[in-house]
């Protein structure tokens, strides 16, 4: 199991009101699945990707990612570093940085020596090779976010959690996304868990789920 | 590359100038004039007081042993002689100077005769430096004052109570020989040099020992009987120095205020790259490591304005030094270009200091941005 996720719970108070976002969400992924997950706006989707991608911490429930509970682990900067990678629904880029230096910043936040022949590998399957000294406002909207997605995969983590991915992109490019993510999980056997209102991107899971009312429903 | 140093750098260039360039512009010119301006202060300042040591110099030589004992010293003189040290045993007194009505208090400067020739680096108006036993050197500005020329014939009158059987003071018929020219501590105004005719050293009249040359090698230093032309014009020389540390410190004002405004670039950068901050806390970036990244930037600014400003002021002392640009008047400032002298020690006070002031406003805003959580960043810019 490369992700188990159990009762996770998070409520949000606003003033004396609590707004109970997740009522006990629990589900299993292997490796190389991919999770859709679609829902109303507000339903708590956001939410449920900042808890499994260890930006917020859940109220109750545990999560454990390649079978190591997140229970005990203080450094969640290092679990994220090390284990998952974020695609969001802008590409957010840091405009300061070439393309490479926005690939690599996880590695080099990690403190790792850049593997210079696997980055280039990687360029190559981006088809992104001509790109690697540009900046991100000479790229187009497609470009931009299959540099964000060759970012989340750097560090070859064990999961890539991605919120609404094509939401920002046009059709041609949202399918070129829809594709890409396919050939990642078919190439590299990555597991996905994806967030998305877009019905082509919520199909190409292998396991599909909907959140509705705190609670997460298998479709 | 470290990547909190990348990216600081690449905070400092950013490629559009609304993101951050006017800032660090801004931020990049106060700290760039303070240093140049402290530099070039401080360098005139050196200047003077390197003209200032050497012209006094000239007159009172660079050691002397006041109220010489012959017991005492006897060693460190026949050490000067071994080594080829320059030694002008003399004695002062003072007398009255009188013509036409103008009178003047002046102080004659005794040298042993075998002494005095190259002794003293005057700077004469006639190419003539031997003196004899009744010529005397006068300064210009007595020379001015009380209308004496060379050649001139003077009476010099003895201020000391012991009168003649006759109850007259005792007087010195004196030749006027030559004239220097040597403003420093009014010396032109009231110093006599003459050369002794019937005693010659260690005869006692001689009171004191004036020393030319590096007697390091010689005489271990600090020695209780040898003083240096410094601490024998302490008050000058105190009174430079403390004019050169209060034009430092309040120089170093300029810094101090463009710190603050450093202080504030930083946060606004940081204000500004609240998004960038979010991204590399998903990233797995610590927020140490993100305030580190700010820190740096403030660092790497502030740094490469103040070495900017130390060059820019050390070419305009170079450019000074070797083509005299700014002009004085020498009647009034002793040289005809403005002196300009590089002190490495400023240079490195200047740096110490700021490295030290600008940590400390530097490291304001990382309190404010150690505050934000990622995830409240998250949900604002992601």
């Amino acid at each position: 199991m490369i992700l188990s996720v159990k009762n996770l719970k998070k409520t949000f108070k606003d003033g004396d009101k609590a707004l109970e976002v997740l009522k006990g969400v629990s589900f299993d992924l292997c490796k190389g699945d991919i999770l859709t997950i679609k829902g109303p706006s507000g339903s708590g989707k956001s939410t449920l990707l900042s808890l499994l991608g260890t930006l917020d911490q859940p109220d109750s429930g545990e999560l454990i990612i390649d079978n190591k509970s997140l229970k005990d682990v203080k450094d969640y900067d290092l679990i994220r570093n090390t284990h998952i990678g974020f695609i969001f629904q802008f590409h957010n880029l840091i405009a300061e940085l070439n393309v490479v230096e926005n690939v690599t910043i996880p590695t080099l936040i990690a403190g790792k020596k850049i593997d210079t022949d696997y980055v280039d590998e990687l360029f190559d399957y981006f088809d992104l090779s001509n790109r690697k000294k540009s900046f991100p406002l000479d790229l187009s909207g497609g470009e931009k976010q299959r540099v964000s997605a060759m970012r989340a995969i750097i560090n070859k983590p064990s999961i890539v959690i991605a919120d609404e991915p094509t939401g920002n992109l046009d059709e041609y490019n949202a399918i070129k996304m829809i594709d890409l993510f396919q050939k990642l999980n078919r190439d590299f056997n990555l597991t996905f868990v994806i967030a998305t209102h877009d019905e082509k991107v919520f199909n190409i899971g292998s396991k599909k789920m909907k959140l509705y009312d705190g609670n997460l429903l298998k479709l | 590359m470290n990547v909190i140093f990348l990216i600081a750098k690449r905070f400092l260039m950013p490629r559009s100038m609304l993101e951050g360039g006017i800032i660090n512009i801004i931020s990049f010119l106060g700290l760039f004039i303070g240093a140049t301006s402290i530099i070039l202060s401080v360098a005139v300042l050196n200047g003077f007081q390197g003209i200032l040591e050497d012209e006094t110099k000239k007159i009172y030589g660079d050691y002397a042993i006041i109220n010489f004992d012959y017991d005492r010293d006897i060693e460190l003189i026949e050490d000067f002689e071994k080594n080829n040290i320059k030694y002008a045993p003399y004695y002062e007194e003072e007398f009255f100077i009188s013509k036409n009505k103008k009178q003047s208090l002046v102080n004659l400067k005794t040298i042993e005769s075998s002494k005095f020739d190259g002794f003293y680096d005057l700077e004469l108006v006639k190419n003539n430096r031997r003196l004899s036993h009744g010529e005397i050197i006068i300064g210009k500005s007595l020379a001015d004052k009380m209308d004496f020329s060379i050649g001139d014939s003077i009476s010099i009158y003895s201020t000391k109570l012991n009168m003649s059987y006759l109850a007259m003071p005792s007087t010195k018929e004196l030749v006027v020989t030559n004239i220097f020219k040597n403003r420093i501590l009014r010396s032109d105004e009231f110093l006599i040099f003459t050369v002794s005719k019937e005693y010659s050293f260690p005869n006692k009249k001689f009171t004191d020992i004036e020393i030319v040359g590096n007697i390091d090698g010689v005489v271990t230093m600090p020695n209780d009987n040898i003083v240096s032309w410094k601490e024998r014009n302490r008050q000058l020389f105190d009174a430079t120095e403390i004019e050169k540390k209060i034009t430092f410190f309040t120089l170093f004002l300029i810094i101090v205020v463009a710190s603050f405004n450093l202080s504030s670039s930083v946060m606004q950068i940081a204000t500004k790259k609240t998004r960038e901050m979010a991204i590399l806390s998903t990233f797995g970036m610590s927020k140490n490591s993100i305030s580190m990244i700010f820190l740096v930037y403030g660092y790497l600014l502030a740094i490469t304005a103040i070495v900017s400003g130390i060059l820019f002021a050390l070419l305009i002392i170079f450019i000074q030094n070797a083509f005299g640009v700014f002009m004085l008047n020498p009647d009034f400032y002793l040289v005809s270009t403005l002196p300009m002298e590089i002190s490495f020690k400023d240079i490195s006070l200047l740096l110490l200091y700021s490295i030290l002031i600008i940590g400390l406003f530097a490291t304001l805003p990382l309190m404010l941005i150690k505050k934000i959580s990622p995830i409240e960043l998250i949900n604002k810019n992601i």
